[in-house]
């Protein structure tokens, strides 16, 4: 019976086996014969006669498949400048890569550039793209974690042409691998930017050479072979592609044939069925959130001109303009807010420096809350350039009913409101009962793309020199 | 198991004949000379898009048989004697190949009453009628747990007349 190693292609010696075995059920092993043995009893005149038997069998054929499925949901986080040379947790690309044949084979790999091409079925899409400095694959088999583990991982080397990776041993049937793709990402990167790549597996000798035709008249890409549709041989274990189609239109062919340099050697067109290869997709995504922040600061009274809003939050009209003398009532309010399209500031938290309010001087001259002895009215809503640059980031921020001056008013990202007392984050006991140096702390939860939120409070200058 | 040269294998089917009362034992009463002819052989069911575009299905030699393919065995008996064969006495026997799966419903002979066995061959009965046990319950049987399959063909079997019985299995 002629077998897989009896058609040319070597020895499929099993070098060792891969990290994990799935229970895939591929089928029948190839090489197996089945036979059908059948009995015929009769009678003649009412005398048994002998029984007749007869039988056939055929020999299952090797129908080789390799199966590239990616384990990443979404596009994978990594900052500029991110390296994986000493470094362990290195977020990476994972995939699963299976023998799905009815007997053994060898698999090598490919990765195409995808250039930023948008992967189906995440839910994160970058804009722009970026090139990745250096770019390796690992066998995820210290512990099989998704990230790169230097020291721990096994990095797959090229063959001579440099044109694909190999993995270090024949899988055996049903055998699986975690493969990881890990990069060297550019310190110019840029927040959002998307780095996509498909891996390709394809089926290999036992040399580690790319299988380039089968003997059902099917043809890997590339290969520059002559179909063959061998003839008919009920006895003899023939080789057929049955690798399955991908359906997700990055996620293309590779030439191991001719392909140079890692990554590229993409074809054109989908990965299809019987080309004894496989492929899927993955990515990554520079994760920056762009929380801005910005103070503000306005004299809602002063002794000589009273209030600059009326008891309803308007503006009074007129020339009612408050200064910021001795004695006046000043609000501080800062706002903040997450201007990146796609990531969540985390736990975010605000501080607010409150330098001693001991003279006028000061850049933040304050007794806390209203000192003034007069009411001092408060405006409905408060709006804030976010950004401090040139640019103009207009955020509204509706204050709350503002009952004591002597609080911290605070709405997060969620906007959910509170209230802190300004006395519990700033320490008093300066010159005249001034604060002294300190800080106000806000924490304000997680900030997802387009939410802002703020905090108020209130001051009154210092009177006492 | 029974291996066969290669030239016997592509033509997928093996002629036997049996002449009664000269390979029959002394027990069995010879009779009138009778001889039946049986071969087995085996195609593989093959889909396949027409030029309508309509997924038709076809028998094709065994090519390349991969798991999954579905097979037809077809077993052809025929009365090569000079005496009739007696109705009812015709028992066609059956065990499923291993690594095989029997489809249900594709067990066809004319003429003839097909049973199952869940039991290799012990028992038999029609599918209806076939039960197992599944975690001490008794269950109905279903095609994944014929383990035989056996035709009996009714009529009387005229010296010169022939008949066949089929049926498809999945290659595990």
């Amino acid at each position: 019976m002629q077998t897989l190693k009896q058609i040319g292609r070597g020895v499929l010696a099993v070098i060792g086996s891969l990290i994990a075995f799935n229970a895939l059920a591929a089928g029948t092993d190839a090489g197996v014969s089945v036979t059908n043995n059948v009995t015929l009893d009769y009678s003649v005149n009412g005398g048994g006669q002998p029984q007749v038997t007869t039988s056939t069998s055929f020999v299952v054929d090797s129908a080789l498949s390799v199966l590239v499925s990616a384990n990443d949901t979404d596009l994978v986080n990594v900052t500029a400048g991110q390296t994986f040379s000493g470094n362990t947790a290195v977020p990476s690309l994972s995939f699963t890569v299976t023998n799905t044949s009815n007997t053994s084979t060898n698999v090598v790999l490919g990765v195409i550039d995808q250039n930023g091409t948008p992967v189906t079925g995440f839910a994160t899409t970058g804009t722009g793209s970026f090139d990745e400095v250096n770019l390796v694959l690992a066998l995820d088999d210290g512990i099989v974690n998704g990230v790169y583990d230097d020291g721990s991982d096994t990095l797959l080397a090229l063959d001579a042409s440099g044109g694909y990776f190999v993995l270090p041993a024949t899988m055996a049937e049903d055998a699986s691998a975690t493969v990881l793709v890990v990069i060297d990402v550019p310190a110019a990167a840029t927040a959002d930017e998307q780095a996509t790549y498909t891996l390709v597996a394809a089926l290999a000798d036992a040399t580690d050479t790319p299988l380039a035709l089968d003997e059902s008249g099917n043809l890997a890409p590339n290969s520059g072979a002559v179909a063959t549709n061998n003839a008919d041989d009920t006895a003899v274990n023939q080789i057929v592609f049955t690798d399955i189609a991908t359906t997700d239109a990055e996620d293309e062919r590779y030439d191991f044939f001719n392909s140079t340099t890692i990554p590229n050697g993409g074809i054109a067109g989908l990965d299809t069925s019987s080309n004894a290869q496989h492929s899927d997709s993955s990515g990554f995504i520079i994760a920056t959130a762009n929380l801005l922040v910005a103070k503000v600061v306005e004299v809602l009274f002063d002794p000589i001109s009273g209030n600059r809003y009326d008891n309803n939050g308007d503006l009074v009209p007129g020339t009612n303009e408050p200064k910021a003398l001795p004695g006046s009532v000043l609000m501080w309010v800062i706002g903040f807010g997450n201007e990146d399209p796609v990531f969540t500031a985390e736990a975010v938290t605000i501080g607010d420096n409150i330098e001693d309010g001991a003279t006028v001087a000061d850049s933040e001259p304050t007794d806390e809350g209203n000192q003034s002895g007069s009411t001092v009215n408060v405006p409905g809503e408060v709006v804030i350039d976010l950004d401090t640059g040139p640019a103009v980031v207009n955020r509204t921020f509706t204050l709350p009913a503002i009952t004591d001056l002597d609080d911290v008013y605070v709405e997060n990202c969620a906007g959910t409101a509170s209230v802190q007392g300004y006395e519990a984050q700033v320490v008093l006991g300066g010159p005249d009962g001034n604060v002294t140096a300190d800080e106000i702390s806000v924490l304000a939860g997680d900030c997802a793309p387009s939410e802002d939120g703020f905090f108020v409070y209130f001051t009154t200058v210092n009177t006492a020199n | 198991m029974t291996h066969f040269s290669k030239d016997s294998v592509l033509c997928f089917a093996r002629r036997v004949t049996v002449v009664a009362g000269i390979v029959a034992s002394a027990v069995l009463a010879p009779v009138a000379a009778a001889a039946v002819a049986m071969t087995d052989s085996v195609q593989k069911v093959e889909r396949y898009v027409d030029a309508d575009g309509q997924v038709k299905r076809r028998l094709v030699t065994t090519d390349q048989v991969i798991p999954g393919d579905e097979l037809r065995y077809t077993i052809e008996f025929a009365n090569d004697g000079r005496a009739a064969i007696d109705a009812r006495s015709i028992v066609i026997t059956n065990p499923l190949p291993e690594d095989t799966v029997y489809i249900d419903g594709t067990a066809f002979g004319s003429g003839t009453v097909v049973e199952y066995s869940v039991d290799n061959g012990e028992t038999f009965a029609p599918a209806a009628a076939l039960t197992v046990e599944r975690d001490g319950v008794s269950v109905p049987a279903s095609a994944a747990d014929y383990t035989t399959i056996r035709w009996t063909f009714e009529p009387v079997l005229e010296p010169g007349e022939n008949s066949n019985v089929s049926f498809n299995v999945r290659l595990r």
